[in-house]
């Protein structure tokens, strides 16, 4: 016998079929049919192949009571499930599991002698070599062989089985070397997939950025463009604004740049909540030298000194819904100029974020109208960036004539809710409506139904309109079959690409589910999803509870109830969305299993904690279980539960941020009270401030500072936590010794990431959500500390504050590391981790600067990572020492890997972690080079160029570090 | 073969080497022995014997088989077409190849290896019929009777009979594990429509007369359409004796009437055939079970005499060695 002829034929299906298609290239075989076996005891009918009139093998297509229509197929099999009716030949395959059935004991086949009964060698015991997939794929499978009349069988085969023996090992010789086959094809396309996909993402950022946007973003440009458009402008101002704009655009690239290496990394280790317009569109928008630039060659960017070309509409709802950015005042609805006009004080700023974002045509909404979703990782929105760099290319070059007529490109966005599940439709699941958000992207120039574009379809050349063309390209894999990257249709790629990561999965070998195009009324939509973002993970047994709150109401509000911890473990592995969760809260039975997983289940143990998030709340939670405070790191723990009184999912969410931050301020400040304090410069009929006022007179802890109206009236024993918009507070309130003495402070300008979350709050019933407060009390309230040779060089940097005088008073200093210390961030300037003197964390500080942030570990030596004794966090300013109490740590991987500095082992790393947990229980590792291999891996990581933007540019932004950080989950691949 | 060839994973080259096994085993050596294999994918035979001489070719061949690609060029097209329907990855290649080759007609002495190469693919995978032959005649008889055929001995009749194209109807005797013995008169080409039965079986000499009777007046169905494989590739590959009445066998061309020829004519192809009037056949199973074989059809071994009492002789001798080494071709 020889097997080389089968061993040449391509594997187009999985294993199993694979080897029963080719099988007869070796063994004749009547008929060969596979059951599965379902959990409810129910036998289905999978496929079979069979002979056709000529002799040949081929796959029948019939099924469900059509397979009677062979004379010699007398299956009893439902019409419409194909489950086996015939309940004696039921139990004879899936209980008896004879090896070999009499011809009679079953009422189907040709009534030959018998039929072998292999099922079990598709297990790694025959087959060691079988894939991860195809075992799970073959794990229920049952396979009936039906020998040809005239096979000559020995005369005890059914007792001995020979025969079946003998052909049974010829299948697992087979078997084992297509499993190899297949696993090297699975390789190179999980490979090649890989490279290909980080091929074209790189490939694309280089065409679309460096191509086009940077050469027409050099200084001389800007100058020559602004001095264009506006002659007057003064040296100072066109250099603020050269800064600025080149800034923006530098930061764009520095994330996009993280994000790729994650990508090629690690990607989807946890996901970001960011509200889809004000977050992630808004700045796209204010981009101006990215916006206007990407298709300057085209002729669409800025031609006149107040439009773009580019034109980005935003709808939230099935019809009109519309949400429109205002920039300044004398700017029309969604319209981004190149630079401010000439302002009221005569001076020209770059266009800033907006001043106001509002909605229409949507009179009977009572939120805002964005919608908050979950984005693949900490810097997940580069990935709709990337998709936007392509629909934007794309629709620029192949339609110039089209936009030459309707004078800009008009680019489309509308997110809105999953409603029904089509069955029938296949780019929808049942489930799809709890999970994802459905986006629809399209533009005002592509005609869908052009003619004239040529595919291959089964060997022969047919001719497809547009929108046929692109969904054909988007079903092509991005490899050939060696593995090598396939030529063309790159934007397609990277669009398909990030409509995989959006839908939160980095599954790249099959991404052709995650797009689509449509045609309505003549134009051509690019259709995918994005994750909801996932809340709050209920984990309990509690039937109750679980009837109760696992309602879809609850889940489509992002509250998850889960059935104890492997059922947590298995929802989140087979479950559609990676979103990770906000917070945890565990019932007491949770926590004692928990327990138990530490101590003989350890790996799973450490796994989960790097799933959760770091915000848990243990319910049920009593003095014995103090003993364990250890079991979860920083966990708050509350004697009752919060369900009872909670009715409605936003009762929940609120009830349970309530107790989170009761927690934190007995973590941070011994319980004492807090009073949230906001001033954003506006009179109190101002929006927002006026949405903030109605929410500060029905909340105890929160105050909004108004223009002209104020007595700082929050209780005087309370501590306060200030968002200020340029220091100016401190000039509105009355009693100024009072606001001298603050717990957190935190400038607000248009210089803040932050701003944009604190000038369009999110809104629910048209008030402000109570959630966004509670989270602002968090982030002031949250100390965390920065281990980091880059930050810490950036530490001593004066910040350009326009008030330094406010600055020196509020933070006793204008330098970054003051302004940190004043929003509670400690970055660490010297550092020493076993005993002996702090070391400067960056060659350029010096060993005793006038101000430094001394962090002493005090482990033992290296080999014992145990504390000798305290480890100790000081500030210390002119030899005044300020003993501080972080929360969390944020560690450079390099600091790790610094022999100087630390200078473990790579081994270690893991326990050097957990080690600062005990003291410090939110840590987080941070790198600017994708996720690097030496990570821990149950670390939990976050990019360093979000840590550059929140806290090494001008401003500090506590709030969204602080967002991103709580939220951090560390998945595996297999998660 | 050579030891190149030796080596190569494609069924022709490993079954032939263990046809040589068998034949050393036996002491049967120098004795002419086909072997087809029963392709069960597609229950169609693959015909695999090749001439001692033909397990390679010089630039002589070469040229001869250039020249057949000018010359009947929709011939190997149709064939190629035909075999490129339900190809396998090994014969789509060599259909490729021979495209390509094709429609250049330059082939060059470098081309002396490949061209052997996938010339024996397409000749190996060619699917005959499973009742056409002698190996339909055993395979029918073996899978309507449901019993294991041990051996075949058959005789051609072809005296005075004006009712096959090339391979004549033939007596057969059927030897059976089970002790019984069978005879019939059997047709190796197709029949026409109207002629009920391939399989006349006979007990007395008066119903064998009868069925001879019967068969005289029978006409084949049409002749095969594959020229190429049948009327150059087949005897080039199987080594007919030359036309012109050279010494050695067939090379690719010949002249008939001073003009130059490429295909063989059936009625050449039929004379040699006739010369092979005796033989005796050979089933082979595919699973070797405690010194036996079980299992399903796996080929079927054919050895040609010219006469009676070789062939006689021959089974009397080797009967039992053949059976006893038929297992190292499934080896």
């Amino acid at each position: 016998m020889d097997t080389y002829e089968i061993l040449t034929q391509p594997i187009k299906t999985d294993i199993l079929e694979h080897f029963i298609e080719h099988i007869t290239m070796l063994q004749d075989w009547e008929y060969i049919r596979v059951f599965e076996s379902k959990n409810g005891g129910e036998v289905i009918l999978n496929y079979c192949y069979g002979r056709a009139e000529n002799g040949a093998w081929e796959k029948c297509l019939l099924r469900g009571s059509y397979c009677a229509t062979k004379p010699e197929c007398l299956i009893q099999i439902n019409k419409n499930s194909y489950e086996l009716e015939d309940a004696k030949f039921k139990i004879i395959i899936r209980d008896a599991k004879k090896k070999h059935i009499p011809c009679g004991e079953i009422g189907f086949g040709l009534g030959h002698m018998h039929k072998a009964l292999q099922e079990d060698i598709f297990t790694e015991r025959y087959i060691p070599e079988l894939d991860e997939y195809d075992k799970s794929e073959c794990e229920k499978k049952i396979v009936i062989y039906e020998y040809p009349p005239y096979t000559i069988i020995p005369d005890d085969e059914h007792k001995e089985h020979t025969l079946g023996l003998f052909y049974e090992r010829q299948h697992i010789d087979l078997l084992r070397q297509f499993a190899i086959k297949r696993k090297v094809i699975l390789e190179t396309i999980r490979h090649g997939t890989k490279a290909a996909t980080n091929a074209i993402i790189s490939r694309n950022f280089s065409h679309h950025i460096g191509s086009h946007v940077i050469p027409c973003a050099t200084v001389e440009k800007i100058q020559e463009k602004v001095k264009a458009f506006h002659r007057t402008v003064t040296d100072e101002d066109l250099l603020k604004i050269i800064n600025t704009l080149k800034t923006r655009l530098d930061t764009y690239n520095q994330k996009k740049s993280d994000f790729m290496a994650e990508i090629a990394t690690e990607p989807l280790i946890t996901t970001k909540s960011m509200c889809f317009y004000k977050n992630i569109i808004v700045p796209f928008i204010i981009n101006t030298l990215l916006i206007g630039n990407i298709c300057e060659t085209e002729g669409l960017g800025y031609n006149t000194p107040s439009e773009c070309k580019i034109k980005i509409r935003f709808f939230f709802g099935k019809d009109k819904e519309e949400l429109i950015a205002k920039f300044n005042h004398d700017t029309d609805a969604n319209n981004y100029p190149y630079i401010s006009g000439e302002l009221k004080d005569g001076t020209y700023r770059p266009l800033d974020n907006p001043e106001e974002i509002r909605k229409e045509n949507a009179s009977n909404i009572n939120d805002d109208g964005d919608k908050e979703i979950a984005v693949p990782g900490p810097l997940g929105e580069c990935a709709l960036y990337s998709f936007l760099e392509n629909f934007i290319r794309n629709a620029a070059k192949h339609n110039i004539k089209a936009w030459k007529v309707t004078k800009n490109l008009e680019i489309n966005i509308r997110i809105s809710e999953i409603k029904d599940v089509d069955p029938n439709d296949p780019f929808y699941k049942e489930g799809d409506q709890n999970e994802f958000y459905n986006v629809e992207i399209w533009d005002n120039v592509t005609d869908p139904n052009k003619q004239g574009f040529k595919v291959k379809e089964n060997g022969t050349e047919v001719e497809k309109n547009l929108c046929e063309f692109i969904n054909h390209q988007i079903r092509q894999p991005i490899i050939n079959d060696d593995g090598s990257l396939r030529k063309g249709s790159w934007g397609i790629a990277e669009m398909k690409i990030m409509a995989t990561l959006l839908r939160g999965s980095d599954c790249f070998e099959k991404m052709e589910e995650n797009l689509r195009t449509i045609k309505t009324d003549d134009k051509l939509i690019y259709e995918f999803k994005v994750m909801k973002p996932k809340k709050m993970a209920v984990i309990s047994r509690n039937t109750t509870k679980t009837n109760k709150y696992g309602c879809p109401e609850f889940k489509n509000k992002g509250i998850w109830l889960f059935n104890g911890i492997n059922d947590f473990f298995e929802r989140l592995k087979n479950g559609r969305s990676k979103a990770s969760f906000e917070f945890a809260i565990l019932d007491k039975e949770t926590f004692e299993e928990l327990k138990n997983y530490k101590n003989g289940r350890d790996r799973e143990y450490k796994r989960l904690l790097a799933i959760l998030p770091f915000r848990v709340i243990v319910e049920g939670y009593n003095d014995s279980m103090k003993e364990n405070d250890n079991i979860i790191p920083g966990a708050s723990g509350i004697k009752g539960t919060l369900f009872n009184n909670s009715t409605t999912p936003l009762d929940l969410i609120n009830s349970i941020w309530q107790e989170w931050i009761n927690y934190l301020k007995k973590r941070t400040i011994n319980g004492t009270d807090v009073c949230l304090l906001l001033f954003l410069q506006q009179n109190n009929d101002e929006k927002p401030t006026n949405y903030y006022v109605k929410k500060a007179n029905c909340m105890d802890n929160f105050h909004v500072i108004t223009k002209g109206t104020d007595g700082l009236q929050c209780n005087h024993e309370s501590s306060l936590l200030l968002f200020d918009r340029h220091f100016a507070a401190y000039s509105e309130v009355e009693n100024k010794d009072r606001i001298k003495d603050l717990l957190f402070h935190e400038t607000i300008d248009k210089n803040n990431p932050d701003f944009a979350h604190m000038f369009s709050p999110p809104l629910v019933d048209n008030k402000i959500s109570e959630e966004f407060i509670h989270a602002l009390i968090e982030a002031s309230l949250l100390r965390i500390l920065i281990i980091d040779e880059r930050i810490a060089e950036k530490a001593y940097d004066n910040i350009n504050w326009i008030e330094s005088e406010d600055a020196e008073r509020t933070y006793h200093g204008t330098q970054r590391i003051y302004a940190a210390r004043g929003g509670g961030i400690y970055i660490c300037t010297h550092l020493s981790v076993f005993n002996g003197d702090e070391k400067p964390v960056h060659p350029n500080i010096g060993d005793s600067p006038l101000v430094s942030v001394r962090v002493k570990l005090n482990m033992k030596s290296k080999e014992d990572l145990d504390y000798s004794k305290e480890p100790t966090v000081t500030m210390i300013l002119n030899e005044k020492e300020e003993t501080l109490k972080p929360d969390a740590v944020i560690i450079h991987q390099g600091i790790l890997e610094n022999d100087e500095l630390v200078g473990i082992r790579e081994n270690q790393f893991g326990d050097f972690l957990e080690k600062i947990k005990e003291k410090y229980p939110y840590v987080v590792v941070d790198s600017g080079r994708g996720i690097p291999h030496k990570l821990h891996e149950l670390a939990k990581f976050m990019p360093f160029s979000l840590l550059d933007d929140y806290i090494g540019r001008e401003r500090i932004a506590k709030y969204n570090i602080v967002k991103i950080l709580m939220s951090l989950s560390r998945r595996t691949n297999n998660e | 073969m050579n030891d190149e060839q030796r080596l190569y994973p494609h069924r022709i080259y490993q079954i032939n080497q263990r046809l040589e096994e068998v034949k050393q085993v036996c002491g049967i050596e120098e004795r002419l022995v086909t072997f087809s294999i029963l392709n069960s994918y597609n229950r169609k035979f693959n015909w695999l014997v090749v001439n001692k001489k033909r397990w390679a070719w010089g630039e002589k061949i070469l040229e001869n088989i250039n020249g057949c690609f000018s010359e009947h060029e929709g011939l190997w097209q149709e064939l190629l077409k035909k075999l490129g329907e339900k190809a396998n990855k090994i014969l789509a290649d060599s259909i490729e190849y021979f495209k390509r080759k094709i429609e250049n007609k330059n082939l060059s002495e470098k081309d002396c290896e490949d061209v052997h190469y996938h010339l024996l693919n397409l000749y190996q995978y060619y699917p005959h019929d499973s009742d056409i032959g002698i190996d339909g005649v055993i395979y029918r008889n073996f899978v309507n009777k449901r019993k294991k055929l041990l051996y075949a001995k058959g005789e051609l009749l072809t005296e005075g009979m004006n009712n096959f194209h090339i391979y004549p109807w033939i007596d057969m005797v059927f030897i059976f594990e089970s002790g019984t013995r069978l005879r019939s008169i059997s047709a190796q080409e197709p029949q026409g429509k109207n002629d009920t039965g391939n399989d006349l079986e006979y007990y007395t000499e008066a119903q064998y007369k009868d069925k001879i009777a019967t068969i005289r007046g029978r006409k084949p169905a049409k002749a095969s359409q594959d020229k190429i494989y049948f009327e150059y590739i087949f005897p080039l590959i199987m080594g007919y004796p030359d036309p012109n009445g050279s010494a050695e066998p067939f090379n690719g061309k010949w002249e008939k009437d001073g003009k130059t020829k490429y295909l063989i004519e059936e009625e050449k192809i039929r004379e040699l055939v006739s010369e092979f009037k005796y033989t005796v056949c050979f089933p082979v199973y595919d699973a070797f079970i405690n010194k036996r074989l079980y299992g399903n059809f796996y080929g079927n071994v054919v050895i040609p005499f010219a006469f009676k009492e070789d062939r006689d002789e021959f089974i009397k001798e080797y009967q039992r060695k053949i059976e006893d080494s038929l297992f190292l071709l499934i080896k």
